[in-house]
């Protein structure tokens, strides 16, 4: 555990698209289409990503072995889902707990505090 | 669009993504946008454009970030593509208006390109891909017979009748008309010539035809000795009817008097003369009504059907097989119906024009392609002529992407005002055509600029823009050149040496191969012009004749007309000969009919048979006339050369005996005339047999004068039309120059020549532009350098001789590999090609002096001023 959050430490700081690519898989694997669901819904406007984009960005994280690809059991579909790996269950968290000091650093509620 | 052919069309597009990319995440972006696609069905059109356009976005941008040589990692999204954008975009049309020369310049050569495209794919999607004007028209097919000889023959009425009747299984709807004739149609007291055919019952309602107004045939009105009924098309009702109500409204065809019942729309249109998808006739009649049918062996009936929903017409192909043996077998009448061809409408419809239209459509796109070329080497040029300015920009961290965007944005920026002036070209392109081109292209009434028009012509122009702009944005952004500027500064680089030679390759090949293809149609249009067609047409007018049925009931008034009409014309002096024939020469619906000697088991050929007065071969001017007067006049036959050669191997056939299909009696050989090339100047001469037509009156209803003149034509005209109304004032005459017709069979040429030569001279002109605007940058790029050499004392010739050695190196590799490719052109149009072979050395040789004196001037004028340059001026400026 230990080592594979020294890893993840790697990647941080995460792009906010990576970022909500991981948060959108946090609670269950998840279909492209509805990660693409997920990410879009995290900015009103203009989509942060289309599916070419999308891809490259799973291909990335897969590269770094944050995600995997899994084969759902369900009958009909063969929809490939994708799915947290350790290593990126703990960068998301991570990178959450590295916003929330940026969030009480802006807010002024430091508990370090600037020197 | 249905969902499988978005999925189709984004797979299409996929293809931008390179190979390796494609193969790993295709199937996984396809389940994405069928997802997605899913989601947009039946929603507003707002969301299907706004689908389609971050659709297109991700997909450019991916194809951009996996191919461009920069690629990093997954560091671009939708979102940085339109980071900062309304900034590139102001820039972008800053520029454009900066510079209106450079502007003006490149988008005016987009725009011709674009003209060239629209207009192509217009006319490629209204004529050949759009579904005739029926309801459900892809189920309708013509029909002819097929005999065992393989021969393809028109149908008979009682052919087509059982087919009608027997065939319900197979079709829903079968149609019989007639070709339409020029009869004299009787309306309050006053013979109109119109054009005048007969359907059989259904014919109409296998076509999905509604009247716009009254109501089509009852069944009771075809049938023999029907209540004699009349259906009008709106032109005819509008014009001679004045749009009078329907009820009481009567006109005489023949010596029947006919209530109009029905009156049907202008859009109609059907099969008229041959092949020719028309304005149908005026004034239809029942045909079951009439007992002049024909036998099973007189052909010459439109048949058309309608396929049963689910039927294919292989499997239609099969019954009607069946079908017609059956009938063989039943009816013992000779027949030609061994087999039954059906073919969709459509296919026949358009298929003299499909390839001339898919060669324009290759064409345009040729001459696109050299306007893109021009447009990417124009942006690329102001691009390395604005190394200073990019330099700060990556100085300043601009990314690749960045300048990949602005580029393409500029390019996209042009396309705008291009779209604008093309598309106002395409639109007097297509007048033009739609004025010049109505006898060669069928559908040309339904060639419509609508919306999607318009909207497939900004799809092309920014594929082109983008297509332009993605050239030299991969030169621009490319490793290499970003490193050079950031490490050596705006000074260093002068880049793409081999990308440019390669633009003026591509340019001169394409614009020499459109130069070939426009020569080898030329040589080709100059050799059916000057083909002999066996007569001369030159100062001949030929005078139409429908004689009114009810007077001229008498045949032996008919005759008494023609030769008194006859007599008084050879009286007048302007009158330098006049004749009589019943088929015009070269006229498309020239019948043949077999024709053999009389002998057992004689050989065979087809022949066109004619009645004629012996005056019209001096008339026609058909040379070589050898006849015996009063046999002719006796009732014997002329035969042609032809003939001649064919069934009497070249011996004098004068007293054997002939017979023709088309006459009842055997017939003797009064003499032999010189052939005459019928249909048009393509065609073969086929035989002919002429007979007297005093001694066929009862078939003399319609004919021809041929009079030939030796003053002007009005003088003759008017002295033509003293003599017919001297002899009788109601019979209504029509008159053209014969040369017309001549003229009218070389239309087809005429309108791909035009188009082909059109769409290679522009792509010659923008070859050059494309030569000027690189040489010129390129001497312009080394004006320092020339200046360097001159001062050291090099001759100017040596400076010339450089730059113009830039602009016609590429241009003479260019030629080489055109030639190489004009064979394989020229055998690919062999189908449009006459008299002249594929590869013709004439043609090659022109066509590569013409595209290396295009490149040579243009590639002259700028090397002329490198080599003016004072050294001195260059190298103070520095």
């Amino acid at each position: 555990m230990q080592s594979s959050h020294r890893e993840s430490r790697l990647h941080l700081p995460l792009r906010p698209s990576a970022f909500a690519v991981l948060a959108a898989l946090a609670e269950r694997p998840l279909p492209g289409i509805d990660i693409l669901d997920a990410v879009n819904a995290t900015v009103p406007g203009t989509p942060l990503l289309g599916p070419g984009t999308l891809y490259r960005l799973l291909r990335e994280l897969r590269q770094q072995q944050l995600i995997t690809r899994v084969d759902t059991a369900a009958a009909d579909e063969r929809q490939a889902h994708h799915e947290l790996t350790p290593a990126g269950r703990a960068t998301l968290r991570a990178e959450a707990a590295r916003l929330r000091r940026t969030l009480d650093l802006a807010d002024g509620r430091s508990r370090t505090g600037p020197r | 669009m249905i969902a499988a052919d978005a999925r189709r069309m984004y797979r299409a597009l996929l293809r931008l993504l390179p190979r390796a990319f494609r193969a790993e995440a295709e199937p996984e972006l396809l389940e994405v946008f069928d997802a997605g696609y899913a989601r947009i069905i039946g929603g507003s059109r707002i969301a299907r454009i706004r689908f389609w356009t971050l659709t297109l976005c991700d997909l450019l941008l991916t194809a951009v970030a996996e191919r461009a040589p920069f690629r990093r990692s997954a560091r671009v999204s939708v979102r940085t593509l339109f980071m900062g954008l309304t900034h590139d975009v102001r820039y972008a049309a800053r520029t454009l208006i900066y510079r209106p020369g450079w502007t003006g310049l490149n988008a005016g050569t987009l725009a011709v390109g674009l003209a060239a495209t629209i207009v192509a794919s217009v006319l490629v999607r209204n004529v050949l891909l759009a579904p005739l004007p029926f309801p459900e028209s892809e189920q309708l097919v013509r029909l002819r017979e097929v005999s065992d000889d393989g021969g393809r023959w028109w149908p008979s009425f009682p052919n087509a009748r059982d087919w009608r009747d027997q065939a319900g299984s197979v079709f829903r709807g079968v149609g019989i008309a007639d070709v339409p004739r020029v009869r004299v149609v009787m309306l309050d007291g006053t013979g109109l010539r119109v054009s005048v055919s007969r359907a059989a019952g259904g014919l109409f309602e296998t076509l999905g035809v509604h009247p716009l107004a009254g109501r089509l045939f009852s069944a009771d009105e075809n049938k023999p000795g029907g209540p004699p009924a009349a259906i009008v098309s709106e032109a005819f009702w509008r014009g001679p009817l004045a749009a009078r109500p329907l009820e009481d409204l009567h006109i005489g065809v023949g010596d029947t008097q006919y209530a109009i019942v029905g009156v049907l729309p202008a859009s109609f249109r059907f099969l008229g003369d041959g092949a020719a998808w028309t304005t149908p006739a005026d004034v239809w009649t029942p045909m079951e009504r009439d007992s002049d049918l024909g036998m099973r062996t007189s052909h010459g009936y439109h048949v058309v059907a309608r396929l049963r929903t689910g039927m294919t017409v292989d499997r239609a192909r099969t019954e009607m097989n069946a079908l017609a043996a059956r009938l063989k077998r039943q009816i013992h009448e000779p027949t030609q119906a061994d087999a039954v061809e059906i073919r969709p409408l459509q296919d026949f419809v358009v298929a003299r024009v499909r390839d001339p239209l898919r060669w324009l459509l290759y064409a345009s796109l040729a001459v696109l392609l050299v306007a893109c070329l021009d447009l990417a080497a124009s942006i690329l040029a102001q691009g390395l002529d604005r190394t200073r300015e990019l330099s700060i920009r990556i100085a300043l961290g601009a990314s690749p992407l960045r300048l990949v965007r602005h580029l393409l944005i500029q390019a996209t920026a042009l396309a705008l005002p291009a779209v604008v002036v093309g598309l106002a070209l395409a639109v007097g392109a297509l007048a033009c055509i739609r004025a010049e081109a109505a006898a060669t292209l069928p559908r040309l009434d339904e060639v419509v600029f609508d919306a999607r028009a318009g909207a497939l012509a900004v799809f092309i122009a920014l594929g082109a823009a983008l297509l332009a702009g993605i050239l030299p944005a991969g030169v621009l952004a490319s490793h290499r050149f970003t490193e050079r500027l950031r490490v050596r500064g705006a000074g260093a680089a002068i880049g793409s040496r081999r990308l440019w030679p390669a633009l003026i390759v591509t340019q001169v090949a394409l614009s020499m191969l459109l130069l070939v293809g426009a020569g080898l149609l030329l040589r080709s249009f100059v050799a059916a012009v000057n083909v002999d067609l066996g007569y001369d047409a030159a100062r001949v007018i030929a005078v139409d004749i429908s004689l009114p049925e009810v007077a001229y009931a008498e045949p032996a008034r008919r005759i008494e007309f023609y030769d008194r009409a006859l007599e008084r014309l050879r009286a007048n002096p302007a009158v330098t000969a006049a004749g009589l024939t019943s088929v015009l020469p070269h006229e498309t619906s020239a019948m043949t009919a077999p024709t053999f000697r009389d002998s057992a088991n004689a050989r065979s050929i087809f022949a066109a048979y004619r009645l004629v007065d012996d005056g019209y071969f001096e008339a026609a001017g058909i040379p070589q006339v050898q006849m015996d007067r009063t046999a002719f006049r006796a009732g014997g036959a002329l035969v042609d050369r032809t003939l001649q050669r064919v069934l009497w191997k070249g011996r004098n056939p004068q007293g054997d005996r002939v017979q023709n299909n088309f006459s009842d009696r055997v017939l003797t050989v009064a003499g032999v005339v010189g052939s005459v090339r019928e249909w048009n100047q393509d065609a073969e001469t086929t035989g002919a047999v002429y007979v007297d037509f005093h001694s066929r009156p009862a078939a003399t209803g319609a004919m021809h004068l041929l009079v030939r003149y030796s003053g002007t034509e009005q003088a003759a005209a008017k002295a033509i039309r003293q003599a017919i109304a001297s002899t009788d004032p109601i019979v209504p005459i029509a008159m053209a120059p014969l040369q017309e017709r001549v003229t009218a069979g070389l239309a087809d040429r005429r309108f791909l020549l035009i188009l082909a030569s059109g769409f290679g001279a522009v792509a010659l002109v923008l070859a050059s532009v494309g030569v000027y605007a690189l040489v010129a940058f390129g001497v312009a790029r080394r004006l320092r350098e020339s200046a360097i050499r001159l001062a050291l004392g090099a001759p100017p010739s040596t400076v010339r001789t450089g730059a113009l050695s830039v602009g016609l190196l590429p241009a003479a590799v260019g030629v080489s590999i055109a030639l190489l490719a004009s064979v394989w052109l020229g055998r690919a149009l062999r189908s449009q090609l006459f008299h002249v072979n594929a590869v013709d050395p004439l043609v090659l040789t022109c066509a590569a002096i013409a595209a290396i004196a295009a490149a040579w001037v243009a590639a002259a004028l700028p090397a002329r001023r490198a080599a003016r340059v004072d050294p001195a001026d260059i190298l103070r400026m520095d």
